[in-house]
């Protein structure tokens, strides 16, 4: 292979793409276990995904036991960096609820509270009287609800904010503007650097963390990733202190969230969540329109409708703002972790959809066990062996025959 | 704290309306901006901030700055600079935090 | 109270009835056009032209009137209603006092005029500190004004008529201080641009007025703190130099109930931003506007923007852009050729008016010594409470651009949405070094202005068939 020649800009022991939450983790994580680092983002930290979301950090919506236990690996990890990052990242755990309102459900309810208790959860099932006490605001019909007492929640922006200012203070460089193109990539088959905007950065290993925009990096044709963008809305509300308690969510969310949603065709379930400051996130859709960050004028009326459905309280408040995100969808729903084996020097971190939040500590632990060669634990062990890129071209291959 | 003596242009005395501010029955001049009502009626602090609840009053006076939100018959966030006061109009300054009503 | 959504289908939507909306819309309507004329405030004219509230009451029954007798009948004019913001160049969402409205239009033309810019100075959030223009409105609107001892001070020619109009209101003016101090060149290159406008005229008219009252203007003079623990008590005045940093010399405290605030205007584009308009950054009057071609229309597809909402140049400059602008729109619409002559002399004195326009804005630009104005404690946005001491940190972490500085400090995520604050930032990032020409444009979201949710439920049809999913 012939690569152009460009000005060298940088060289590390392992570049980074994408300064959202999940490349702002790695790279922190490596320079701080000796690691020469440096973080190549496209535009600006954080100005994609990372930050066009809630700050959510849930077991509760979780639906197989791997996940719940990384979540809940997670929520300990923020934990930890609350109080080790000099910015304070809003750490709060305050709980979920999720409930449910066809008389139909209670069993599925039942049946789930005791899968999440089995998985180490702390949760209960309560009902409607209870639900009212704990989450006011919530009326309507409902026939229960799953309170999860660990789940936690951060603002993204202090996160990367936090992180990227621990990485620098160990030496890590931040190339910012530098939008990544092209992987070069040696005689031998091996990864040696890529090629931005700004010019090369050299580097034996490359950790493809660009989330939606992971794709769109030239591989020359190998390891062809399946990440589309998925859209989704949130709306922000005045501040309201105390109106929503913890994140309050209906239990189709999940269903939403699991279902391919090949269409093009929105999907609205209720989800309000209370953020630091007071003002209350209220969710969520989720659609296939493209790289669109517009906020579509029937979805806003539809999840506006929705929440002040479950909650009419809503309607004395004033709606400031809504903003759309784009999350990395993959077809099976779960992240791409883990070095390629088919190019050597190429790791990818991408893929999380909702989870970027939820997952980036795991992602970032799990990354740097492939950097290091460390034996990972039994749980990271599972885990890269479910989120493996290799999957991904076993599954086309299914696909194709 | 007793009401401030206003300078103004010689006009005729405006006919007065009634409003309810606070749960007190207020005379103010018919016509005028809530907040010029207020102002006339003492109040200058509308709101407090968060999250250091500073007492702020009108700032921008032309619906820009929201400094000067009020709740008029219980709808939220209404800038008192550019809406006019209404006979019967239900005042409630929005120093009390909405908090307070779900504790 | 039951609100009803309502609907408006016709030829043009005009958001603002200053006078750019107004010339605009009656041009449109002369020409036969179906207009809907959408203002905030309850009475045509804008923040200049602002009347009495007490005249419309006295007016009876008309006074949330939708046929203003000022106004062509082909205009149907919605005072009191706020554009929340668009789902295209064709659908708007408003809410008037009546309830939600939804329209759908051929055009847009948005003619949102301009906010009063304020560089934030410690002690400026206390009640009793306001806009020049507030001060105004309080005394155009009920002819009250809430305090007594007054200080005026920024910059521009506003300060002085604002002034005169608080001595005649007798309202004890106690200092009215210019920040500008041009020098003599500056002055000599400025006097040929603005030399016979009739707005000198005016000036030494209010000077006169002022000295009258025994009250004379100072220039490069600047206010270094606002005093007082709820209120108002007093202001801290001090020289400033050519570049209006602070001199050494000492400053002076004055004793005042009220400190009134004024360093020029913002365009307004916040629905043009939310319409997907290119805004572009205008060095000349040190503001973001929408990009324009030479019909006065915007990159979004049927959306025009004229008045101070597309550059700030005054009242007359916004009038003749609302003509323009109309005979442009109506031709365009209607098929029938544009009328040449009557283009040709609006261009003609439009040209003229903005060769004044560049004297004025030469003389009043800030000077890069507004960036030392606030200390680390002086909220920066008001709603957030961010410090200069929270943008300073977050620039020193990394942050490089307006959308940053939003996510890291949350200024300008408050209900006025960066409207106060976000010629501020852009201005600490200039000080900084930074290239504002180069920077991504604030992008407004829906909606624009705070929506309350009942306007939306009441506005909203139906549920899409899609959320009826999982519906008790």
């Amino acid at each position: 292979m012939t690569n152009s020649p460009s000005r060298q800009i940088a060289s590390a022991d392992v570049a980074v793409l994408g300064g959202g939450i999940i490349g702002s983790a790695v790279a922190r994580t490596l320079v701080r276990r000796g690691v020469d680092v440096v973080l190549v983002e496209g535009t600006g930290l954080g100005a994609g995904t990372s930050t066009r979301c809630d700050g959510n950090v849930l077991v509760q919506t979780k639906h197989d036991e791997l996940t719940v236990r990384l979540t809940q690996r997670s929520i300990e990890d923020y934990h930890r960096w609350a109080s080790e990052l000099s910015v304070d990242i809003r750490f709060e755990q305050q709980g979920s609820l999720v409930f449910f309102t066809d008389p139909g459900q209670v069993e599925q309810a039942q049946n789930r509270l005791e899968w999440l208790r089995a998985a180490g959860v702390k949760a209960d099932y309560i009902g409607p009287a209870e639900v009212r006490d704990r989450e006011p605001a919530l009326r309507g019909d409902l026939v229960g609800a799953i309170d999860c007492y660990d789940d936690a929640s951060v603002y993204p922006p202090a996160v990367i904010a936090g992180l990227v200012q621990d990485a620098r203070r160990h030496s890590c460089r931040v190339l910012t503007g530098a939008d990544a193109r092209r992987l070069v990539i040696g005689r031998q088959g091996r990864v040696e650097g890529v090629e931005t905007s700004r010019g090369l950065v050299a580097a034996p290993v490359v950790v493809n963390a660009m989330g939606v925009w992971s794709p769109q990096l030239d591989t020359s044709g190998q390891v062809v990733l399946p990440v589309r963008p998925r859209q989704g809305v949130l709306i922000v509300t005045e501040a309201a202190p105390g109106l929503v308690r913890r994140a309050v969510t209906e239990a189709v969310y999940m269903a939403n969230r699991a279902g391919a949603g090949d269409g093009a065709q929105a999907e609205v379930a209720f989800v309000a969540e209370p953020t630091y400051r007071g003002n209350i996130l209220l969710g969520s859709s989720r659609r296939f329109c493209g790289y669109d960050t517009t906020v579509d004028g029937g979805i806003f009326a539809a999840i506006v409708t929705r929440a002040a459905h479950f909650m009419p309280d809503l309607a004395r408040l004033q709606l400031i703002r809504s903003f759309a995100g784009l999350r990395p969808w993959t077809p099976d729903n779960k992240p791409v972790i883990g070095a390629a084996s088919e190019l050597p020097g190429y790791i990818l971190a991408t893929g999380h959809e909702g989870e970027g939040i939820g997952l980036a500590p795991i992602t970032a632990e799990l990354v740097a066990a492939c950097v290091l060669g460390s034996v990972p634990d039994s749980l990271h062990a599972e885990a890269l062996e479910a989120f493996s890129p290799d999957r991904l071209a076993q599954q086309s291959q299914r696909r194709a025959r | 704290m007793t009401s401030p003596r206003f300078p103004s242009a010689s006009r005729a005395v405006p006919p007065a309306t009634s409003v309810l501010l606070d749960g007190a029955l207020t005379d103010v001049p018919a016509g005028v901006s809530i907040a010029a009502a207020l102002a006339l009626a003492g109040r200058r602090a509308l709101r407090t901030s968060r999250p250091s609840g500073e007492p702020r009053a009108v700032f921008c006076g032309m619906g820009s700055c929201h400094e000067c939100l009020v709740t008029v018959d219980g709808i939220r966030g209404v800038r008192a600079c550019i809406t006019p006061v209404a006979p019967g109009m239900r005042i409630d300054t929005q120093v009390k935090e909405l908090s307070d009503e779900h504790r | 109270m039951s609100i009803a959504r309502s609907e408006w289908a016709g030829d043009v939507l005009v958001v603002g009835a200053g006078p750019a909306g107004l010339a605009v819309a009656a041009e449109l309507a002369g020409q036969g056009l179906s207009v809907l004329l959408a203002d905030e405030n309850q009475r045509p004219g804008g923040q200049i032209g602002r009347q009495r509230f007490l005249r419309s009451s006295q007016a009876g029954p008309d006074a949330a009137g939708h046929h203003d007798p000022m106004l062509h009948p082909g205009i149907t004019y919605r005072p009191g209603t706020v554009c929340h913001g668009f789902r295209d160049g064709q659908q708007a969402f408003l809410t008037t006092p009546a309830g939600p409205m939804i329209t759908r239009t051929r055009a847009v033309v948005l003619a949102t005029g301009a906010a009063e810019r304020v560089i934030p100075v410690p002690g400026w959030t206390l009640p009793g500190v306001m806009t020049v223009g507030a001060a105004q409105a309080f005394l155009k609107g009920s002819g009250l004004f809430p305090y007594r001892r007054v200080v005026v001070a920024g910059t521009g020619p506003l300060l002085l008529a604002a002034a005169s109009q608080l001595v005649s209101a007798g309202v004890q003016v106690v200092r009215v201080v210019e920040a500008a101090c041009p020098g003599l060149s500056r002055w000599r290159d400025a006097a040929r641009l603005v030399a016979g406008a009739p707005l000198l005229a005016q000036g030494a008219g209010h000077l006169l007025s002022l000295a009258r009252a025994g009250v004379f203007p100072r220039t490069g003079v600047g206010v270094q703190e606002i005093v007082g623990e709820d209120q108002v008590r007093g202001a801290r005045l001090r020289r400033l130099r050519r570049d209006w940093s602070f001199a050494d010399a000492p400053p002076e405290l004055v004793e005042c109930d009220a400190v009134l605030l004024s360093h020029g205007f913002s365009s307004v584009t916040d629905l043009a931003s939310q319409l997907g308009a290119d805004i572009e950054w205008d060095q000349q009057r040190q503001s973001w506007r929408p990009v324009r071609d030479q019909g006065l229309r915007t990159t979004a597809a049927n959306v025009w923007a004229v008045g101070d909402c597309a550059g700030v140049g005054g009242a007359q400059l916004a009038e003749l852009e609302g003509r323009l602008a109309g005979l442009l729109i109506a031709a365009d619409l209607t098929g029938r050729p544009v009328r040449e002559r009557r283009v040709r002399v609006l261009r003609r004195r439009i040209a003229r008016l903005e060769v004044f326009r560049r004297g004025m804005d030469m003389l009043f630009a800030p000077g890069t010594g507004i960036s030392g104005w606030h200390d680390g404690s002086t909220q920066v946005c008001r709603c957030q409470e961010s410090t200069r001491a929270d943008i300073d940190r977050a620039l020193d972490d990394g942050v490089e651009d307006l959308h940053g500085l939003k996510l890291w400090t949350r200024a300008g995520m408050g209900p006025c949405q960066g409207r106060v604050c976000g010629p501020v930032l852009t201005a600490i990032l200039a000080s900084r070094g930074c290239d504002v020409s180069q920077l991504a444009p604030p992008r407004a979201r829906f909606p624009v202005r705070p929506l309350s949710v009942a306007a939306v439920c009441d506005a909203a049809e139906s549920c899409p068939p899609s959320t009826r999913k999982g519906m008790p």
